[in-house]
C-alpha cells in the first residue's frame, strides 16, 4: 500500500515537472491568430504599428516576464495588445512611463490583454508581457501597438 | 511510517502543484518595473511613423502641404543618399496620405518602391504600392493609411534581413529629420504652446545620436556629418520636462536646422 502511494505521488510530481521541459503545444502562428481574432474585435479606428519593435514575439515560460519600450506622442491615444497561443491561459500587460510609473494593467484572467494611454507628454513608455499561467509550462506571446488620432 | 509520511508528502505537493493555476489569479502580486527590465528594454527604440505626428498636429488645425519634389529618385547613387532619401520620401509620403491627396502620394509610392528595390527589396513591394493606390481609389484613406504605416515597417525589416542595417539607421534619420521639418512648418504657421508638447524627444533624439554613431566610417561623411553635428543642438531644443510646452522660438530653431538638413539630402 505504501509502496503504491509512493509511486503515485511519485507519478504526480513527475508529469508536473514534465511540464517544464515539454516544448509548446501550440505555436507563434496561433498567437498571431488568436491576435487578429482580437483585434477584429476592437472597436474603433485604430491604425496598427507593424514595426519590429512594435510587434514583439516570443516564447516566456509560466511565470516568466518580458519588457520593451516604445515611443508615444503626447495628444495621440495608443492601445497595446498582447495575445497569446493557445497554451497560454492568462496574459498580464502592463504599461509603465519612463518614471516607471504604472500607467495602465490588464490583469484579467485570459489569453489576451489590453491596455491603453493616452499620454500628456511625449517620450518613452514600458510595456510589461507577464505569462501568468499556461498549459505544458510556457506559451508563446505577440505583442502589437495601436493608435488612434 | 517514515516511507508513508515521504509518500503521503509528495502526493499531496503534486497535488496541490496541479491545481489549475487559473486559481491562483486572485493572489496576483503587483508587477513591478525593474532596472533589469529597464537595462534590457533600452537597447532598442521603436520610432514612431510620421503618419502619427502629422495626424495628431492635424487635430490642433495645423496645416501640412504635400511635396513631391525631389522624388525623383535617379540622382541618388550612394548608399547614404539612398538611404536618407528613403526616410525623407516615407515621411513626405505620410504628409501625403494624412492630407488625403491621391496624387501626390502615387507618385511618392513609386519613388519609395523604386529606392527599396535599389536595396534589393523583394517584388512584394510593387504589391503593396498597388494596395495603397487601390484604397485611396476607392477612397478608403484609412486603409490607405495603415498602408502606408506597414510599408515602412515593411521596407525597413526587409533592407535589415537583406544584411543593411545601417542603411535603415540612415533611412530612420531621415525620416525623422524630415517629420520634425515638416512639424515645426506645421507649428510656425498655426502656434499653440499645447500642440508643441508633441515635439518634445530627449531619449529619442539620444537614440538617434547613438545610433548614428554606429555607422561605420564611410558613412559618417557628408549630410550624414551634417546630421551627426546637428543632432545635439535638436536634442538639446527638444529637451524639456514633462508637460512642458516648447517656446515658438525654439520652433524656428527646429525649423531652421531641419529644413537645413532636409534640403542637403534631397540635393
Amino acid at each position: 500500500m505504501n509502496k503504491k502511494i509512493f509511486i503515485v505521488g511519485f507519478l504526480l510530481v513527475a508529469i508536473f515537472l514534465s511540464g517544464f521541459s515539454s516544448p509548446c503545444q501550440a505555436t507563434q502562428q496561433s498567437a498571431l491568430d488568436n491576435a487578429v481574432l482580437v483585434i477584429r474585435s476592437l472597436a474603433g479606428n485604430i491604425t496598427w504599428r507593424t514595426s519590429s519593435n512594435d510587434v514583439q514575439s516570443s516564447f516566456l515560460r509560466t511565470g516568466e516576464s518580458y519588457t520593451y519600450q516604445n515611443y508615444f506622442y503626447a495628444g495621440s491615444s495608443y492601445f497595446i495588445l498582447a495575445v497569446g497561443c493557445n497554451d497560454a491561459t492568462d496574459i498580464d500587460i502592463i504599461l509603465y512611463d519612463e518614471n516607471g510609473k504604472q500607467v495602465d494593467k490588464d490583469a484579467t484572467t485570459d489569453r489576451w490583454g489590453l491596455v491603453k494611454v493616452t499620454p500628456r507628454w511625449s517620450g518613452k513608455f514600458y510595456v510589461k508581457v507577464v505569462m501568468y499561467a499556461t498549459v505544458g509550462g510556457g506559451a508563446h506571446f505577440i505583442t502589437m501597438t495601436g493608435f488612434a488620432n | 511510517m517514515k516511507r508513508l509520511n515521504l509518500s503521503v508528502i509528495m502526493s499531496l505537493i503534486a497535488i496541490v502543484l496541479l491545481l489549475p493555476s487559473g486559481s491562483w489569479a486572485a493572489e496576483k502580486e503587483a508587477v513591478k518595473l525593474t532596472l533589469e527590465d529597464i537595462k534590457v528594454a533600452d537597447e532598442t527604440i521603436g520610432l514612431p511613423s510620421a503618419v502619427e505626428i502629422l495626424s495628431n498636429l492635424q487635430k490642433s488645425n495645423i496645416k501640412f502641404t504635400p511635396d513631391t519634389a525631389n522624388s525623383d529618385i535617379s540622382k541618388y547613387t550612394t548608399k547614404e543618399q539612398r538611404s536618407l532619401n528613403l526616410g525623407r520620401l516615407i515621411s513626405q509620403a505620410a504628409v501625403s496620405v494624412t492630407v488625403k491627396d491621391a496624387d501626390s502620394l502615387s507618385i511618392l509610392a513609386y519613388s519609395i518602391e523604386a529606392l527599396g528595390k535599389t536595396f534589393g527589396v523583394s517584388g512584394t513591394i510593387e504589391k503593396r504600392r498597388e494596395k495603397i493606390i487601390d484604397f485611396v481609389k476607392k477612397g478608403d484613406w484609412d486603409q490607405a493609411t495603415t498602408e502606408v504605416v506597414q510599408l515602412e515597417s515593411w521596407v525597413k525589416q526587409e533592407i535589415v534581413s537583406l544584411r543593411n542595417p545601417d542603411a535603415v539607421r540612415l533611412a530612420n534619420v531621415g525620416g525623422w529629420i524630415t517629420g520634425l521639418y515638416l512639424a515645426t512648418k506645421g507649428l510656425m504657421g498655426n502656434y499653440t504652446p499645447e500642440a508643441s508638447k508633441i515635439l518634445r524627444a530627449p531619449a529619442l533624439t539620444a537614440d538617434l545620436i547613438a545610433q548614428m554613431a554606429k555607422l561605420p566610417e564611410n558613412l559618417q561623411t557628408g549630410v550624414s556629418k551634417q546630421i551627426m553635428t546637428a543632432l545635439p543642438e535638436i536634442k538639446r531644443l527638444v529637451s524639456v520636462n514633462q508637460e512642458e510646452s516648447i517656446s515658438l522660438e525654439s520652433v524656428k530653431e527646429l525649423n531652421r536646422i531641419s529644413s537645413g538638413l532636409v534640403k542637403a539630402m534631397a540635393e
